[in-house]
Order: structure tokens, then sequence, then C-alpha cells
């Protein structure tokens, strides 16, 4: 009794999940191409929110736009078999969708569900006689054979309802009642009464609660009183005990809302609207197989050669949240557990972007550290490099003026020579019977004048090879030039090496250091002095000019009547250590362009056209014009008496 | 002092103050100076140069050195002592000053003391090179005043001949040559033959038509 109310209900049924999906029809009065295929979709229902529909409807779509060899279009009609379940209905159902293909050639039917495969076998004959049928979404269970015949074959898929207790019974250890709920629709019964062949085959101690048959509000109450140790397993709602009719999808969001204890079920797609999970049905993987014979049936294959598919598949499937709300660890569930809605932490969300972030910012704060480090290595280098710049140079200058020691002593000595005399011959008149007391005085003087002499020339030595950092301050270049000819003087008579001064009396000053761009010039007169002082020269001239030059710069020259430089030598003599001389250091010259180069200046050579060289410093000017030079154009250089 | 009045001290220094300050200090010790800013100037001035005197050259001076005024001096044959002064004295420059026949070679600053010694030893050099000069030239006119035939005799005298072999071989009587003899010793103002023979000695030694070089001491 029970079974044959089961063939005729599985004749029309249909998941109450498979609320009708996307069925916009695409233009059906346009009509496509004639070598397009043409196959409509039938769904027994119109319902939009329902997510199965929605799945198969996109699963077939996406199948057949993906294929090349076969183009179809798909076409899709909702069979409202649920709201009109008379028979006057359907027909009248019928005649509108004949009216509505009249001119439009269909290829194939795919009836999805149960139901609408039961209206297609009854009525195609006088809608699309001949059509091709390739159903979808059979259940296959023990006892059933599954339609197949020459013109239709289809998929069907399996309920794992006894899987779904037992995952139930192993998720809640001590797991005492079940709760079953379903509506008072025809589907919720025909599932209702599958799910009582499946509890009673696993039941063993578990107790039933049959929240069966209610109105949707008692329903709510009594789920959130359940007693302790329970669950419920959801199996289908499409109308309440008060006949009202409701989605699935919608009553099992409220039951959770207000259910006391975890709930399972057994239908995928409705997996995320509040139920824990179980053994799944997989609908779009018999979606696209349904697609996949729809094609193979369109290509040209026999109907009769394509046996049905089942689906047997049913996976333990979870929802996170809810396993997270019932405070269900992950480790209990079954090996090759499906966990879906994981809501990632924002460590888990953000992982990369945090890791990466980080990272980033790792590897700004080692460059910057790097850069930093660098920074401060090469200011510490350079503070060096400056340190041993000023200590060579002065080194330089040192040794400089240490060779002209002898010309330096001369220097001194004879202011010495004219105080001892004058000391002397002062004693000797103080000795006399009557002192000539005028030329005591004389002598006095004459004394007095000495010692400053001698302090001049000390204080010149002194400032020349003083040591102190570089300080830049307005210097007059021509100042600079007689200063180093002073000291050079005395060398320079030793070696009969006559100094010629000509220094522009309006030369602009120049920004820099004294002391170092003395020990320049003293470089170079006394370079000059040493090559004119060659015993082969004929004439023994050093000349020393200053003169504005171009724009805004001012230049040192100093020219000598020496042998020049070799043309193959010229290249180097700028180079440290390189040196012509015995007893040269190789350094004054390199040293003294580093000088010009610290002010901004250059210092080359020439050769003069009768012989000799002449070096250059060419520095900028501080300023347009100065004041007055000390010395005059053209005169010649002569020993300064105080 | 000994009669310093054709005596005199001179000095080429480039340096004023030098210049003077030695002036003055050999004035106040009695000495006469004339002084020179350079060799050029020393060279171009008219004034004779002293019969007694000697020089005090600074070595380091523009255009001609100290050195190389003294290699004029000695080419014009001029003998005055040398004492140099140099503001930095190299043993190479000693040394040649003093080949060169300086008296002296100081650094300034010269102790004054040392110098006036110095300049006093050159001045009584100087005299004594004067003295012998001036006696070499008296001989030379003594010498000048003989007779041929009283040089005759004197040459064989000097040889150590006896009148009588002197006589044999002039031809002569050795009573005329005992005349002759008398003459000679009388003429070059000789007391004794031993006398005689040290006069003709020097004259034959220091020709006096130039200045007597005295040896080096």
């Amino acid at each position: 009794m029970r079974c044959s109310r089961f063939k005729t209900v599985l004749a029309r049924v249909a998941f109450g999940w498979m609320a009708a999906a996307c069925l916009c029809a695409p233009c059906a009065h346009a009509g496509p191409a004639p070598d397009i295929k043409k196959v409509l979709v039938l769904f027994p229902e119109e319902s939009f929110s329902a997510p199965a529909y929605r799945m198969i409807y996109g699963a077939l779509k996406e199948v057949f736009d993906r294929t090349v060899k076969t183009e179809a279009t798909l076409f899709g009609e909702s069979l409202d078999l649920y709201l009109f379940p008379d028979s006057a209905a359907q027909r009248k159902l019928a005649a509108f969708i004949e009216s509505k293909y009249a001119r439009t050639n269909i290829d194939l039917l795919i009836p999805v569900a149960p139901s609408s495969l039961g209206f297609v076998l009854r009525l195609r004959e006088s809608i699309f006689p001949g059509v091709p049928v390739v159903y979808c979404g059979e259940v296959a269970h023990r006892g059933r054979r599954l339609e197949h015949r020459g013109d239709v074959t289809g998929t069907a898929l399996t309920l794992d309802i006894a899987g779904t207790i037992e995952l139930a019974r192993q998720l809640r250890p001590g797991l005492r009642r079940i709760a079953v709920v379903a509506g008072t629709g025809m589907v919720d019964e025909y599932m209702l009464a599958l799910f009582h062949d499946a509890f009673n085959s696993v039941k063993g101690d578990l107790e039933l609660i049959e929240l069966v048959g209610l109105p949707l509000e008692l329903l709510l109450n009594k789920a959130s009183e359940l007693p302790d140790a329970s669950a419920i397993l959801f199996v289908n709602f499409q109308r309440d005990g008060s006949g009202k009719i409701f989605s699935s999808a919608g009553t099992l969001k409220l039951l959770s809302q207000a259910a006391n204890v975890p709930i399972f079920n057994f239908i995928d797609t409705a997996l995320g609207y509040g139920s824990v999970g179980g053994r799944m049905t997989q609908i779009e993987t018999m979606a696209r197989k349904t697609a996949e014979i729809a094609l193979r049936v369109l290509s040209g294959e026999s109907i009769a050669a394509i046996e049905p598919v089942v689906i047997r598949e049913n996976p333990a499937m979870f929802d996170w949240r809810e396993l997270k709300r019932w405070g269900i660890d992950a480790s209990v569930l079954p090996p090759g557990s499906i966990v879906r809605f994981k809501e990632l932490s924002t460590w888990e969300e953000y992982r990369w972007w945090v890791i990466g972030t980080l990272a980033f910012i790792c590897f700004l704060f080692l460059l910057v550290s790097v850069l930093v480090n660098s920074l401060l290595k090469r200011r510490k280098a350079e503070r060096a490099a400056a340190t041993a710049r000023q200590e060579l140079s002065h080194v330089t200058r040192v040794s400089t003026v240490g060779g002209l020691a002898q010309g330096l002593s001369h220097e001194i000595n004879q202011p010495l020579m004219a105080i001892q005399t004058n000391a002397e011959a002062a004693r000797n008149l103080m000795e006399a019977e009557r002192p000539d007391l005028f030329e005591v005085r004389e002598a006095l003087d004459d004394i007095v004048v000495n010692n400053r002499r001698a302090q001049a020339v000390v204080r010149r030595i002194r400032q020349m090879v003083e040591k102190k950092p570089m300080v830049f301050a307005r210097v007059d270049l021509n100042q600079v030039a007689s200063s180093a000819a002073e000291v050079v003087q005395a060398y320079a008579g030793q070696k009969g090496v006559e100094l010629r001064l000509d220094l522009d009396p309006g030369l602009s000053r120049v920004r820099g250091d004294q002391v170092q761009l003395q020990q320049v010039a003293l470089n170079l007169i006394v370079n000059a002095v040493e090559a004119a002082g060659d015993d082969r020269a004929a004439v023994r001239l050093v000349g020393i000019k200053t003169a504005g030059s171009g724009d805004r710069r001012v230049r040192l020259m100093v020219a000598d009547t020496g042998a020049g430089i070799a043309p193959q030598t010229v290249a180097r003599v700028f180079e440290p250590f390189f040196t012509t001389k015995p007893q040269g250091l190789g350094l004054g010259l390199s040293i003294s362009r580093t000088i010009a180069e610290a002010h901004g200046g250059t210092l080359g050579v020439s050769a003069n056209p009768d012989g000799g060289a002449t070096f250059c410093l060419d520095l900028p000017a501080a300023e347009k014009s100065g004041r007055p030079g000390r010395a005059g154009g053209g005169v010649p250089y002569d020993r300064q008496q105080p | 002092m000994t009669d310093s009045s054709h005596e005199e001290v001179i000095i080429v220094d480039d340096d004023i103050y030098v210049q003077r300050g030695l002036k003055r200090l050999l004035a106040s010790c009695g000495f006469s100076t004339r002084i020179f800013g350079s060799a050029k100037e020393f060279f171009e001035s008219q004034a004779p140069l002293p019969t007694v005197g000697c020089l005090v050259l600074d070595i380091e001076m523009p255009g001609m050195n100290g050195l190389e005024l003294q290699d004029r001096l000695q080419q014009r044959k001029i003998s005055l002592p040398v004492i140099f002064i140099t503001g930095h004295g190299t043993i190479s420059r000693s040394v040649q000053a003093m080949q060169r026949g300086a008296v002296d070679f100081f650094e300034k600053p010269v102790d004054s003391q040392v110098l006036i010694e110095a300049i006093r030893q050159a001045l009584a050099r100087s005299r004594q090179q004067h003295a012998d000069m001036q006696e070499c030239l008296g001989l030379q006119q003594r010498f000048d005043s003989l007779s041929s035939r009283e040089r005759d005799v004197l040459r064989l005298v000097l040889k150590g001949l006896l009148n009588k072999q002197i006589a044999a071989q002039l031809g002569i009587v050795e009573q005329t040559v005992k005349a002759h003899r008398a003459r000679v010793m009388e003429k070059m103002q000789a007391n004794s033959l031993a006398e005689l023979v040290r006069m003709t000695e020097m004259l034959r030694l220091a020709p006096c038509s130039a200045p007597i070089v005295p040896p080096l001491g």
C-alpha cells in the first residue's frame, strides 16, 4: 500500500529545493538560426529563489556554452505544478506551451525533477511529438526503475538520509533524539517517507520526534524547546500545516534561528541556510552530466544506447559557521569532509597582505638602514678623507717650507746679524770717554727694526706651516702671491733667480682658505724657481701674475724660464708621487690641484712659446671687483724693507 | 791700534741693515770702512783700493755672489785678504772659499769679537804683504842700479868663486874685482855676503813686477 503510493507520488515528485531558476527564455519570437539546436528546460515550479534550480540551469548553460561542436540555445518554462496541481490546469498550460513553441522546432526536452518528467511523459506527444527527452534530477533508490526508452534517458541522484543520521550521531556523541522536520506538500511527504525508511534502518536507540505538518509558528516554537541530546533532521518544507506555501531555504533559515539543537540535512544546495551539514547530494555534478548527455543526443547519438546515469556520491559536507555555533570540533569530522563557508579570521583572510606588507616594511626598513648606514659610512669616510687631505696638505706645506729652510735661515740670520753688530757697536760706543750718543741711538733703532724683521719672517713661516682647519673667507690673491713670493725670495736669490711680480690692482677677491691658497702659490713659485734655477738656463726669471679672467674668475699665473715640461710628462705632473726632483715628495702639484678643486677652481699647465712652463690657478671670484692690489704691475720684485 | 789711516775694511753686503751694523761695529773698534751693496757696485767704484785692508764679503747676494767676487779679485791680482760671512754656511761652500784663499769664513750672525779679531789678523797680514812688497821693490831698485860689470861680479860671487878666480874668468885684475865687489855691497846695502845672498834669493823667487801672494796660513 505504502509502496504503491510511493510510485504515484514518484511520478510527479520534484525537489522542493529546486524552485524555479532563471527562466528567461532567450527571445522566443525572434528564433535562432536553423542550424542551432533548441533545447527546452522545464522546471516544475516557479520559485526564483530556489538555489537548486539556479544551479541546474547555470550548470546546463555553462556546459552548452562551452561546447563548440554543437551549438544550442536554452529555453526555459516553469510548469507551476505545485500551485496548479489539477489536470485541467496542466492541460491548459500544455496548450499554452504548444502555441508558444508552435513555430519553434524544439530539438530536445530537459524536464527537471520527477514531477516535470511526469508532465512531459504525459503530454509530450501532443505538444512536442517525437522530441527526445533527457531528464534531470530523478531520485534513485532501492526498488525504483529509472525511465529509459528509445527517446527518453537522463540522470538521477541518491539521497543518503541514513548516512546523514549516522553523521549526526557521530558529531553529537550521546545523541538520543532525532527531530524530523517536514512540511505537508507533495514532495515533503514523499521525502518524509524516504526519511522514515532510512531512520528505521539506522535508528538503534534513537528516539524520533516528529515535527511534521505543523504551522510554521508552532514549528519554530517547538524547535526552540527541544530536549537535550537532540538533533533536527530537516527533510523538506514547501507547505506548512496551515496550507501556506514556503520555500524550503527560507524555512530552514528561520528554523535554524529558532532551534536550540543543531540541524542536519542532505540536499547540498540547502547547505548555508542554517544546517550543520550531512551526506549531501551533488546537484551540480548531476546537471553537468545531464548537459553532456543532452549534447550527445543533439549530436545524433542514439538515446537507446545511453543508459540513465545515477550520481551516487553523497560526501559529508558542513557549514563551518554552524560547526562553530554548536561547538563541533573539525577533528571529529569524517575524513574527506568538505567544509564550506569557512569564515576566515582577519589573519587568515589577509595573511598574505599582512605578510607582504610587513615584508615590504621590513624591506624598506632594511633598505633605509642600509642607505643610512652607507651614508654614515660615506660621511665618515669623507670626514676621514678631508682630515687626511688636510694632514697631507700640511705635511706637504711643511715639506715645501722645509725645502726653503736654507733661504729662510738666511732671512732670519740677516736681521740677527744686524742686531748683533749694532748691539756690540753700541756697547763699544758707550765705553768711549765721551760716547757718541747719537750713534748709539741709531744703533738701537736698527736693533729694534731688525728684531721686527726677524719676527716677521718667523711669523710668515709659522703661518705657512700652521695646522688649522680650513676657513673659508674672502682672500686677496695678490696678497697670497706676494706673501708666497716673500717666503721664496731668499731661496730664489740662492738659485740666482729673479722673481717678477705683476699683480692686477683691481683684482677681485676669492672665497677660500688663505693658508691653502698660499700653499698653492708657494708650491708653484718654488717649482718655478727650481725650474728656472736650472744651471743650463741662460735667463733665470719667474713671473708671477694675477689677473681677472672672463666671467667672474680670477687667475694666478706662475711662469718660469726653465727647460719646460717634457710632453710625455705633462699629463702626469698632477699625479700624486710623480716627481722629477731627487728629493721631491711628488705631492705638491697633486695637492695643489686638490686645493684648487676644493675651491671650485682649476689648476693647469701650459708650455711657454720661448721655453719654460706656465702654471695657471683659476678660481671663481667672490665679488665683481676688489680693492686695489698691494703691488703695481710690472715692477720687479724686491725684498721689502720694513 | 796701528796707524790705520791708510787701512780700510771693505764690506760688500746687499742687506742695508747688515751693512750699517758692521760699519757701526767696526767704527766703534777704530776701523775705517767702505761699504758696497753689491759686487757690481764694488767693481764700478772709481775710488782706488787701499794699500792695506781686507774684504768682508756676504756670499748670498743678488747678481754676482761673494765667491764670484773673490774669483774676479784674483783675476785682477788684487791680494787683499777676504773674510766671508754667510747667512747659512755649507761645508762645500766654506771649503770652496778657503781653497781660493779666504782667510776666514763665518756664519751669520757672527760673534763680533771673533769677527773683529779675524779682521785684525787679516789687516796684519795685509800690512805684512804690503811691507814684503815694499822691501822687494827696494831690492829691485838697488839691483837695477848695478852696472853690467857689477852684475857679472855679483853673479860669480854668488856662485862662490874667489876674487882671483873671478878676475881670471872676466880677464881683469884681482884688484878691480875687489873694487866692483865693494861697490855691489854698497849699492845693495848689504853688510855681509850672507845678507847679499838672501837679497838676491828673494829677488829671484819673487819677481817684484807682481804683488807677492803670501803663503796660506
